[in-house]
């Protein structure tokens, strides 16, 4: 395929930059909407999460809590908590378009995703021309997809009673080894010694936050820490 | 339709995942983030994606060590293989399904 710097200025540009990732959005928002239907909720509701949340983890967490006794706000703490992580890529992502409107920075970040941000951090990353319009083009995407997946999940909810038989909740994994890799690939070729590290950090301080703390916090204290490492290294 | 404790959870938790991810974008707008963040930042998307990838691993038990999930680790070997050989997200997702299907057949 060709890149020429022309590739990531139009809306449609963006819409083509996300097609790597779309099936992972798709593997995952349909065993969402499986899962959901499992969790007796209807169609409108289960579609209903993915629009308004629009957090693949937070969302199978809450359908998680909505079977047990859990209280409404500590429901949406624990949403809060899974979620939280996106504070830390909007803070990354953010300075690239403080040209743009308010109104335009508002709606970059509200559909932000793991997956968008990673396909925006290998871009900037190689110093790539892109524009506010590609990246809507990437955010809209997963939008679309997520919503559809879900209700096409959701409307084969009660033929399927469980998603994981057929490997569907690998998705998710699946897309994060992906995306990992390109990114490890990428950082190891700027500097070996950088990359290794920060990974070794992130790694070993993950496994031991688990013992300590939700997989959900343990994730944005490692990557935290990943990210210490990295800068220290680079003096 | 829609209960209205379910549509008060919705709504709720819509806005705890709307907030810090507009944030950044509202405050970015006004001010510059301080050098030393930003120099730390640069290595969030390796660091925020191997601990994404590496927790799927784990079943987390306050107070004990986490339980590896071993069939998420015998799929993630050939999903790592396709990705480094291909390059391609597509490939690499599709592989990695079609092997944690296999792998629960026999599981």
């Amino acid at each position: 395929m060709e890149s020429a710097d022309k590739g990531y200025v139009t809306f449609m540009d963006g819409v083509r930059s996300c097609l790597p990732t779309v099936l992972g959005y798709l593997g995952t928002g349909f065993a969402f909407g499986i899962v959901g239907i499992n969790a007796h909720l209807n169609i409108f509701e289960v579609t209903l999460m993915s629009l308004i949340i629009y957090g693949g983890s937070s969302q199978f967490v809450l359908c998680g809590l909505l079977l047990t006794n859990a209280s409404i706000p500590g429901m949406i703490f624990t949403v809060f908590l899974v979620n939280l992580r996106h504070l830390l890529m909007s803070m990354t992502a953010s300075p690239y378009f403080r040209n743009e409107s308010l109104l335009q920075n508002i709606s970059l970040g509200s559909i932000l995703t793991d997956e968008s941000f990673a396909v925006f951090s290998t871009t900037a990353a190689q110093e790539k021309h892109f524009t506010a319009q590609w990246m809507q083009g990437l955010n809209w995407t997963g939008y679309v997809t997520w919503f559809v997946s879900t209700l096409l999940g959701a409307l084969v909810g009660n033929l399927i009673p469980d998603p994981n038989k057929f490997g569907f909740d690998f998705a998710i994994t699946a897309m994060f080894v992906g995306l990992f890799i390109f990114q490890f690939q990428w950082e190891l070729s700027k500097s070996t010694r950088k990359a290794i590290v920060v990974v070794i950090t992130v790694a070993i301080s993950l496994y031991l936050l688990m013992i300590v703390v939700s997989s959900a916090l343990a994730v944005i204290i490692a990557a935290l820490l990943g990210c210490v490492a990295g800068g220290l290294v680079h003096d | 339709m829609i209960s209205e404790r379910l549509l008060v959870i919705i709504l709720g938790c819509g806005l705890v995942t709307f907030i810090p991810r507009i944030t950044p974008f509202i405050i970015g707008k006004f001010t510059k983030f301080p050098k030393v963040v930003v120099r730390f930042l640069e290595y969030l998307p390796l660091s925020i994606l191997g601990a994404l990838m590496l927790e799927t691993a784990f079943t987390v038990r306050i107070g004990q060590l986490p339980l590896v999930k071993w069939d998420v680790v015998l799929a993630m070997l050939p999903t790592v293989g396709v990705a480094v050989w291909s390059k391609d997200l597509m490939k690499t997702v599709v592989v990695g399904i079609v092997t944690m299907a296999i792998i629960r057949l026999f599981m």
